[in-house]
């Protein structure tokens, strides 16, 4: 979907001179969609103080707020830098501007931050590569991500995804930052941990990205995370470039997998595994859907016990009220 | 009932005021009647005029918002329309300071509908292409390390998330339970060779708004309009045909499956919802 | 003995519970909701407690009577609180609520009506606000243990009658045997109040027996009221043996006959005797049950049943109030439906609708006293 053609412009854009006796203002300022335009009409805006949502991402309590609206899940994309957290949270968002996506879009506490997020993927940024920015720790712990869906005639979901950035990850796993002093990670109640596509389509990089997920899986194992009800994935990203490495990519990928899956498995026995590619040369993506569904996947929960017994009776009088066969 | 109408600049929400006007005061629309009018419509008059010479109507300035009240008969009771027409800088300013405007947000505060324009052929509707499409001729610098020529700020905001984002905050911004929306496509004219109806339209190239007013219709109650209030392309220093029709005669509308309604439906629509929603409370 | 409900359940399962309404499960804001959630246990009175126990199960409606009560105590100790009735976390501080209730006031009025409003829930399918939370165990649980508590008799004092005033006795104070000396006003008034208070450890303890032994004699009464029953063959409602009413109307007589005659005490083994009577009446207790059926066969004779606007968890007692006001004619049915909040009841069988008909009498005469 591309920008609308400007080769027509209505003629309701031009300016018209004034005719004598006319009451139609002039519009002075030129048809021009470039913001910082110097002959557009300087404009004040009487500020009447009530502000709109900023650019800002949500703090934890502000998070909360939406929960406490309505079910909603804890995303964490737990990898290192460059490992393709932010532009999958980007990218889920983006197909429903698209209309590519499986769900329906019912708003976002955080939709200026998510616009911001995508910008460099887009032709406005002046970029020729699509890209996404890099994720720096925010001062104010406002980490988190916001937008709600819906899927067919279930409820709409919030689903909150952690900004946590890479260089967290790469501390926990250089066991320099114990996973649970990350609050968002243990609140997690959807867990994925990335293998970056394009570090395993690089013969010189493959083996660390291998070894660095094995050892961010450990250090949560022995943190005790995810807590039970956390559903976890390994999802590998930038899938087109592993192909487009050939076979003997495609082939450690393989590999990789089959070392690195069971290791989840150790902590969640349901731990699944999605390939998944956001933006390719062809602009194809794959994985997405999938990844949504998973996301919007209600975990099984543990309930509470089951109905407590009747006591056995104590005396003659009551054992005469249970007849034995009905107890 | 107080209408407001948003939308950015050339959107076509003078235009439509104008062309509501003139049908209403030449009684085209049967299912609508003028009673009266409470506000001196010069402008409005004189925007009938330029219709009939085959000019577009001009842009609303930005420093004197004009406001229309009429007193319109319809669906068998009568109703005091009140109509801010304020220019689209107002709104696109609110979004991009993040702050409301006094005049817009007291509008919206006391609204009871709201009608969006979009003009698909202005020069600032926007989706925000991706990097890399085909056909594009992109400056800027192939740079591995994250350069971002053109930093993002608010104003680069893509028509349809404006879109979303204003009725969002307009969520936060009043009390009401539900506030009707009335989504008009200006100047479907130009787009009918390429989608027959507005609601395809809709669908095609902002499907995060129809997910958002579908998902939200319990707040925002909707319907969509193609409208031309020119009736068809102006050809420049071109005036009318021996056999123009009248500017209201020349001029129509669609709804959202592509049937034929009455230029004022998306104003009858408003007044019908705004009833319903009275009966319910 | 059944356990009582821990007094400090609470603190263990707040975070669990509360974990889908909130990202940061350690923060100040929990901490708050605690306090708010303890204040809402306090204050749920026994005419709100059918209201609560649907609005706990996400009976969404009930929640617009009760908003402005959350709100309250939420904002004692955050003033930024701004749920709607509509939104989830409403419905789980009631859900908490209800549960810390149940847990720190064992035996208590309201807390009977929670729990057997908690059980109708169940009857109805309704699951609680909270997924992880299962109201209908904790609330048979505690009424087991409130059974079992009302039930536990007159029990022995552990020192004797004899030492209590032998030891209030030993301060009261002598006088001496001099012939001339006179004992003193004040040392008279202080011989006199002790002998007061050797009069009032009798007193106490004559009143701890006449409560106890008015206790035991009750729960006497109505263990042989229930045997008797129990062991009767005659249905005094249908008028003829157990054996000859029909089988839905079978669950409702025996839950109205049975609920003349319960207590407290009785609750833990009212579903026993239920289904022993269902037995005698030839029927499976298993079998699969219509509760609207049993109403269409019973209806004419349930005057003792109370009247009842409708309630979602009050659904016999609405299906008996509609039979009545149309007198079985047709439509009846639908006005049912429509006053116990619509929707397909879930598959029960002969003994849920024993059980449910009896409960729905009990907590109507529970919520009478308030």
């Amino acid at each position: 979907m591309g920008d609308s053609s400007p080769a027509r412009v209505p003629a309701s854009e031009q300016a018209e001179p004034l005719e004598p006796g006319e009451e139609i203002r002039q519009d002075t300022a030129s048809a021009t969609d470039d913001p910082t335009a110097a002959d557009e009409a300087p404009f004040e805006p009487s500020g009447s103080g009530k502000l709109l949502r900023s650019r800002d991402l949500l703090t934890s309590s502000e998070a909360s707020a939406s929960l406490a609206e309505s079910p909603g899940y804890v995303v964490v994309w737990a990898g290192e830098r460059k490992s393709g957290k932010t532009t999958l949270t980007a990218e889920l968002y983006e197909r429903h501007r698209q209309g590519t996506a499986s769900t329906r879009f019912v708003g976002s506490r955080t939709l200026l931050g998510l616009e911001e997020r995508m910008h460099p993927a887009r032709s406005a940024s002046g970029r020729v590569k699509p890209h996404t920015p890099r994720t720096e720790q925010d001062p104010e712990g406002r980490d988190i991500l916001h937008f709600q869906v819906q899927d067919g005639e279930q409820g709409p979901i919030h689903l909150l995804f952690g900004e946590t950035p890479g260089e967290v990850f790469k501390r926990i796993r250089d066991a320099d930052l114990p996973p649970d002093d990350v609050p968002l990670l243990a609140r997690a109640d959807k867990l994925a941990f990335l293998l970056d596509g394009e570090g395993l389509a690089d013969p010189g990089r493959r083996s660390m990205i291998a070894s660095s997920a094995q050892l961010l899986i450990r250090r949560f194992r022995d943190a005790g995370l995810p807590e039970s009800r956390c559903q976890t994935m390994l999802v590998v990203t930038k899938l087109d470039q592993i192909e487009a490495a050939g076979e003997n990519a495609i082939s450690y990928l393989d590999k990789t997998e089959k070392r690195i899956l069971p290791k989840l498995r150790e902590i969640d026995s349901d731990a699944k595994l999605l390939r998944t590619s956001a933006r390719g040369e062809t602009s194809s993506e794959r994985g997405l859907d999938e990844l949504m569904s998973w996301l919007l996947d209600e975990p099984a929960i543990d309930v509470d016990e089951e109905l407590p017994e009747l006591p056995p009776a104590s005396r003659r009088l009551q054992r005469l009220r249970q007849p034995k066969g009905l107890r | 009932m107080n209408i407001v109408m948003i939308g950015p600049r050339s959107a076509g929400k003078s235009s439509y005021a104008v062309g509501l006007h003139s049908g209403l005061v030449n009684e085209a629309f049967a299912g609508m009647k003028l009673v009266d009018t409470l506000d001196p419509v010069g402008y409005l008059n004189a925007g009938q005029e330029l219709l009939a010479q085959c000019r577009p109507v001009a842009r609303t300035n930005v420093e004197v918002p004009d406001s229309v009240a009429l007193i319109v008969s319809a669906s068998g009771a009568e109703h005091k329309i009140s109509i801010p027409d304020r220019s689209g800088e107002v709104l696109r300013f609110s979004q991009d300071l993040r702050e409301w405007d006094t005049d817009l947000a007291g509008d919206l505060g006391q609204a009871d509908g709201v009608l969006i324009f979009v003009n698909p052929m202005a020069e600032n509707f926007k989706i925000g292409a991706p990097v890399g499409e085909a056909g594009q001729q992109l400056p800027g610098e192939d740079d591995d390390e994250g350069e971002v020529p053109r930093p993002w700020n608010e104003s680069m905001t893509p028509s349809d998330v404006r879109i979303v984002d204003a009725l969002q905050e307009l969520a936060q911004l009043i009390s009401r339970a539900v506030m009707p929306v009335g989504f008009i496509v200006s100047a479907f004219d130009e787009l009918l060779d390429v989608h027959a109806t507005p609601g395809g339209w809709l669908r095609s190239r902002l499907p995060l708004v129809v997910d958002f007013l579908e998902t939200n219709a319990d707040q925002f109650p909707s319907a969509c309009f193609g409208v031309s209030v020119q009736g068809r392309a102006f050809a420049e220093g071109v005036g009318p045909d021996d056999d123009e029709p009248d500017p209201w005669d020349r001029a129509w509308a669609l709804d959202a499956d592509g049937e034929h309604v009455e230029l004022c439906e998306p104003l009858a629509w408003l007044l019908r919802q705004g009833a319903e929603i009275s009966r319910v409370a | 003995m059944t356990d009582p409900i821990p007094t400090d359940l609470l603190d263990h399962k707040l975070p669990d519970w509360y974990r889908a309404t909130i990202v940061d499960v350690d923060g100040d804001l929990i901490a708050t909701r605690k306090a708010a959630i303890e204040d809402l246990a306090n204050e749920i009175s026994l005419r709100d407690a059918p209201g609560v126990v649907a609005y706990a199960h996400n009976r969404i409606k009930y929640g617009k009577g009760l908003i402005n009560w959350i709100r309250e105590a939420a904002r004692r100790h955050d003033g930024a609180f701004a749920g709607k009735y509509t939104e989830l976390e409403p419905r789980v501080m009631v859900a908490c609520a209800i549960a810390h209730r149940m847990a720190s006031k064992p035996n208590d009025n309201v807390s009977i009506a929670l729990a057997l409003m908690c059980l109708s829930a169940s009857f109805r399918g309704f699951t609680s606000a909270i997924k992880s939370q299962k109201l209908s165990p904790l609330a048979r649980g505690y009424l087991l243990s409130a059974s079992e508590t009302a039930r536990a008799g007159y029990r022995r004092s552990s020192t004797t009658a004899l030492a209590g005033v032998k030891e209030k006795a030993s301060s009261l104070p002598t006088f001496s045997e001099d012939a001339g000396s006179q004992p003193s006003s004040a040392q008279m008034a202080e011989w006199t109040s002790g002998a007061v208070a050797v009069i009032q450890t009798l007193a106490r303890r004559i009143d701890t027996i006449d409560r106890g032994i008015a206790k035991l004699s009750q729960a006497t009464a109505a263990d042989l009221d229930q045997t008797g029953w129990l062991l009767d063959e005659y249905c005094e409602i249908a008028g003829k043996p157990w054996a000859g009413v029909a089988k839905d109307a079978a669950p409702i007589f025996a839950a109205t006959e049975l609920a003349a005659i319960s207590d407290t005490a009785g609750l833990a083994n009212a579903p026993v005797m239920l289904k022993s009577t269902l037995v005698k009446a030839g029927q499976d207790p298993s079998a699969k049950g219509d509760s609207l059926g049993s109403v269409t066969k019973t209806g004419q004779k349930l005057d003792s049943w109370p009247e009842s606007d409708g309630h979602d968890l009050l659904p016999l007692l609405a299906a008996v109030g509609a039979f009545r006001e149309l007198n079985g004619k047709s439509g009846w049915r639908a006005l049912a439906e429509k006053r116990r909040g619509g929707g397909n009841f879930t598959s029960v069988s002969l003994i849920d609708v024993a059980e449910q008909g009896h409960r729905e009498l009990l907590v109507s005469r529970v919520l009478s006293h308030g």
